[in-house]
């Protein structure tokens, strides 16, 4: 029990910074990363390659890279790759203005890079993925019991999202965070003041994207395994729902619909009666997380936790009446009738 | 040089399937002004309505081709009127549309998944014949394909052009406050444009499983990033740009295919996307400057 705790609550901890990354994407600033899951398997990727070296640790694989850099720079590296790669995708699409060709352009990478990863051994080990990726300070504890490493494990992944968490309401109160939210509000009059929406919705998806990259990696050194079957498109909407049914633009919101979404669909399904057949959880989950979506953003798109207007000269300015969601970059007049 | 040809010939094939998705797909991102991430759902549908009717119940392709332009026909419209029309009432929010179909996308595929397992279904082909055009070889049923897309196109460029309901649409594309304010019932010509946009989602979804011979319930969605490049490149709302690219896009994939790694045909159709959001943002076919 004791284990299962720790475990939940470490796995928790992961979602928090993919939520948070992806609430800097569509919370702050409104930018639709459908393939959001493709960034956190390219950190995975990455700080598996930059830790594995050339040991292959038992296992027969092949992989490019094989460096061997000390911990955390892997987790950083992870970061940093899904990063670029991220703001990369982001200055060729995002200057059309529309928020549907980056949401294609995010999809269409996913499922590109999932079926070149997949099809190409050379790169990380093809469609079974890479194992034996090396744990933190696991020489340190190489006697340590289950218990002991996976409590060590957790305070670690609690560190990277406390720190990425307060990383992210310094961003939420700083001026990019400020002009992050006004171009989403409103474009034009964000632009009146003189800064380019363009460059806060790249911070935006570079910061978000950097944010998957550290959760994929300290998901694959969790797991010391990562394969195809890790990134189905399926958990990008987990991670979606967390952040729509915690509030979209709360930081807090991401932290509590990751815990909800996360402890309510993927664990609960443990617990089904055994006369319900194995292979239909994973598509009843699926079917789950999408009607719940669906109900959310019709019944209360504020989520649980609304957004906040953030305090300026001292006092609070409460979220107006009808809370919306991100207003989209350009809404070219969508169909009104 | 005869494989060249050949791989031209198959490139056909594939674009007349590309072509019908992307068609279907720019007609209703045209008039609703949003993306149908469950687009390849819809496909996939079809494909399943094709299989039952035509190689399980033995029926003729056109009969499993009009029961899946039904299913899926009625199921566009039934969408637009339970999910979709609710979210476009009072202030449209283009991001939460488009989160919406992503949703329905999932919801729809694990649904199949549930009702028709992850089998792969094998689809029978209409027709093995081989037959020469050229130096080209095809199968009867690639002929068929071909034909398929060249009629179903042609029918729906002939309704643009010529009927009241298609100028509508087009008027509703171009500006649906102003097609509103000059008597057009947008509500009526928004469910036709869903109704037709499913209906070819059926042809495509049976023309799909007669080219790759089965069905799963990954079969739609893993074409649809090539609908979507072939209406980006084609630009917005206008099919027949979509038809064009979609040639384009297949005869590229084709050929390319036939000297590298397939696993990488579908990265080629990504950089040809890339390049063209990088060069011609609006299409390649933009003739006006783009609105801000």
């Amino acid at each position: 029990m004791l284990f299962y705790l720790i475990e939940i609550v470490t796995l928790i901890a992961i979602n928090v910074i993919f939520a948070l990354g992806l609430n800097i994407q569509f919370g702050y600033v409104g930018v639709l990363n459908v393939g959001y899951i493709a960034f956190v398997a390219i950190g995975a990727y990455i700080t598996a390659v930059t830790s594995l070296g050339n040991t292959e640790n038992g296992f027969t694989q092949l992989y490019i890279l094989h460096w061997n850099v000390p911990w955390p720079l892997p987790v950083l590296f992870g970061g940093l790759a899904a990063a670029a790669v991220g703001l990369l995708l982001a200055t060729v699409t995002l200057r059309n203005l529309r928020a549907d060709y980056l949401a294609i352009a995010t999809l269409s990478l996913a499922q590109v890079l999932y079926t070149i990863v997949a099809n190409n051994d050379s790169l990380f080990n093809g469609a079974q993925g890479l194992a034996g990726v090396p744990r933190p300070f696991d020489a340190q504890l190489a006697d340590a019991s289950q218990e002991v490493y996976g409590l060590v494990f957790l305070i670690i992944a609690v560190i990277f999202a406390a720190i990425l968490f307060l990383a992210t309401r310094q961003l939420q109160r700083s001026p990019l965070g400020r002009f992050m939210r006004a171009v989403r509000e409103d474009e034009v009059v964000a632009e009146s003041f003189g800064r380019r929406p363009l460059v806060a919705r790249l911070a935006a998806l570079g910061i978000g994207c950097f944010f998957a990259g550290i959760g994929g990696g300290l998901l694959i050194e969790y797991q010391t395994a990562f394969g195809s079957q890790a990134w189905f498109p399926l958990e990008t909407f987990i991670i979606f729902a967390a952040v729509i049914v915690g509030g979209t633009g709360n930081n807090l919101g991401a932290v509590v619909g990751a815990a909800i979404v996360l402890v309510g669909i993927n664990e609960s399904t443990r617990f089904l009666p055994a006369s319900i057949p194995s292979e239909l959880v994973g598509p009843g989950r699926g079917v789950l997380i999408g009607v719940l979506l669906i109900l959310f953003l019709r019944f209360r798109p504020q989520g649980l936790l609304p957004e906040t207007r953030v305090r300026l000269y001292g006092r609070r300015i409460e979220t107006p009446d009808n809370p919306e969601l991100p207003t989209p970059p350009q809404t070219a007049d969508a169909t009104t009738s | 040089m005869h494989i060249l040809i050949q791989s031209i010939g198959y490139g056909l094939v594939t674009a007349s399937v590309i072509a019908i998705g992307a068609v279907g797909l720019s007609l209703q991102f045209g008039v609703t002004n949003f993306v149908n991430f469950a687009y390849g759902e819809f496909l996939t549908l079809g494909a399943y309505i094709g299989y039952f009717v035509s190689t399980q119940a033995h029926f003729n392709v056109f009969v499993g081709i009009v029961a899946a332009m039904a299913v899926t026909g009625l199921l566009a419209v039934l969408l637009d009127q339970v999910v979709f029309e609710p979210f476009i009432r009072g202030r449209p929010n283009l991001v939460v549309l488009l989160i919406v179909t992503v949703a329905l996308s999932l919801i729809l595929q694990n649904l199949y998944q549930i009702v028709f397992t992850t089998d792969f279904r094998r689809y029978a082909a209409p027709s093995n014949t081989q037959y020469s055009v050229g130096d080209i070889n095809f199968t009867g049923s690639q002929l068929l394909i071909i034909a398929i897309a060249i009629t179903a196109i042609g029918a729906l460029q002939i309704l643009l052009k010529y009927t009241k309901l298609g100028k509508a649409m087009r008027a509703m594309s171009d500006s649906a406050d102003l097609a509103q304010a000059s008597g057009i019932n947008t509500r009526l010509v928004t469910r036709a444009v869903w109704l037709i946009s499913g209906m070819f989602a059926g042809i495509g979804g049976v023309v799909l499983a007669i080219n790759v011979y089965n069905v799963q319930p990954t079969l739609g969605n893993s074409y649809l990033f090539l609908f979507f490049a072939a209406v980006i490149m084609g630009g917005i709302g206008k099919p027949w740009g979509a038809l064009i690219s979609a040639v384009v896009l297949g005869i590229v994939i084709e050929v390319s295919g036939a000297y590298i790694n397939a696993a990488y045909k579908g990265g080629l159709a990504f950089l040809i996307l890339i390049l063209v959001l990088l060069l011609r943002p609006r299409g390649l076919f933009s003739s006006r400057r783009r609105t801000v």
